[in-house]
């Protein structure tokens, strides 16, 4: 055997056998994958200057205004203060739509934060609604307080709170998914909640590409057998931090 | 083997029917490429993702001439390489379907001498070695993957046979 021919039957590569079918799939795929998944959520929160000041003025007219969390800014849309320049330009607004910006350091965010926990949001049934959405806004408020890297306050817009919800729960229904058996009733639950979780209002709302088709995917390759355990790329946070049970 | 397709279409690859039909013969060669290189093999799924979002997003600008896109192609795949070997390549639900179907039916086992006798040979040489003889390419165009002039990846490649020779003691080649 020559020194070619050696190597050749080493090749790690020589009983590789993966299907047409799956990489034609993957190459369809590819263009959604590339779509800019993380751009409206790395965004989703603004640290500056003026939140601060921000927090602390539009506070007192969201309570004259029977407003009940000093978290609420009273302040919708547009990050700047109406007719106030400031760090983010009107021209280069980090919006993601109308809803009021609150106050991540606030001292009542986490009970304002519980308080807006969808409705339509379910939970596998080892989690209490309001114990979940408060354990997963502490663990966000603290990820934001790293961050802020010496700025004095953080805002963030209510859809960017409940979008947060959806993605938290999403993570219980697919570590639900991957703990229970094989084709049991739990797994076939955790299915149907997270087709229906890809179609969540926020989840749709702040979609910037492919981010529900990629959802829908992921559930209907679990319902299919393709995959023996979803993945917690999204979730590790929350798996680090003891949040998911 | 082929992947099933659009046809092949006469402009640049800059659609996604056009994508698919230029990046599909390139997919068993890339995805071996990473098998024979990443470990857990598995991982190799997540490289071929990383590289075809590289890809897609160079569509407008991929070479229009089936040599030309092969070299480009391995040279995105040579970057993402890099990265996995810096940590830098995340799980994604793009290569789930792959990842399994990799992990079944490449082995990380190898043959402990020839795996021996290449982690001998310099870096450069080592991956000449691999990519003339695992991944198929002529000598100038591994070369030039590695930005060796031709004449010198001649020179190296036969060098680094001898000195495989030597090593697995193989002396009818």
């Amino acid at each position: 055997m020559n020194i070619e021919e050696r190597l050749r039957t080493s090749d790690p590569a020589r009983n590789l056998d993966v299907s047409d079918d799956s990489l034609g799939w993957m190459l369809r795929a590819a263009p959604q994958a590339s779509a800019p998944r993380r751009a409206p959520r790395r965004r989703v929160w603004l640290a500056g200057g003026l939140v601060a000041a921000l927090a602390l003025t539009a506070a007192s007219p969201a309570i004259a205004d029977g407003v009940r969390y000093l978290a609420q800014t009273g302040w919708f849309g547009n990050p700047n203060p109406p007719g106030v320049g400031g760090p983010f330009n009107a021209g280069d607004s980090t919006e993601q739509d109308d809803s009021e910006w609150i106050d991540i350091m606030s001292d009542d965010y986490v009970d304002y934060a519980a308080s807006v926990f969808p409705s339509y949001i379910s939970l596998p049934a080892q989690y209490s609604e309001d114990a979940f959405a408060r354990a997963t806004s502490v663990w966000r408020q603290n990820n934001v307080r790293d961050s802020l890297d010496g700025a004095p306050g953080a805002i963030m817009q209510n859809t960017g709170i409940v979008r947060g919800f959806e993605t938290d729960a999403r993570c219980a229904w697919i570590n639900e998914w991957n703990d229970a058996p094989a084709g049991s009733a739990r797994q076939d639950a955790a299915l149907d909640v997270l087709l229906e979780a890809a179609h969540w209002d926020a989840t749709v709302a702040t979609d910037g590409g492919g981010i529900v088709d990629m959802y829908v995917v992921q559930a209907e390759d679990a319902r299919e057998g393709k995959v023996t355990r979803i993945s917690m790329e999204e979730c590790t946070g929350l798996v680090d931090a003891g949040v998911l049970q | 083997m082929s992947i099933d397709t659009a046809p092949v279409p006469t402009t640049a690859a800059d659609t996604s029917i056009g994508f698919e039909a230029s990046i599909a013969p390139l997919m068993q060669p890339l995805l071996a490429y990473f098998a024979r290189r990443v470990l857990p093999r598995e991982e190799s799924a997540d490289c071929l993702s990383e590289t075809l979002v590289v890809l897609w997003r160079k569509r407008a600008s991929l070479p229009s001439t089936e040599n030309e896109l092969h070299a480009f192609a391995f040279g995105v795949a040579k970057g993402v390489l890099a990265n996995h070997a810096r940590g830098r390549v995340r799980q994604s639900a793009l290569g789930n379907r792959v990842r399994d179907e990799v992990r079944v039916s490449a082995p990380s086992v190898v043959d402990d001498d020839v795996r021996d006798a290449l982690d001998a040979l310099a870096t450069k040489d080592r991956e000449l070695v691999q990519l003339i003889v695992w991944d198929g390419f002529g000598v100038a165009e591994a070369g030039a993957l590695l930005g060796i002039r031709p004449g010198a990846a001649r020179t190296r490649y036969s060098r680094a046979k001898e000195k495989l020779r030597a090593s697995l003691a193989a002396p009818n080649d």
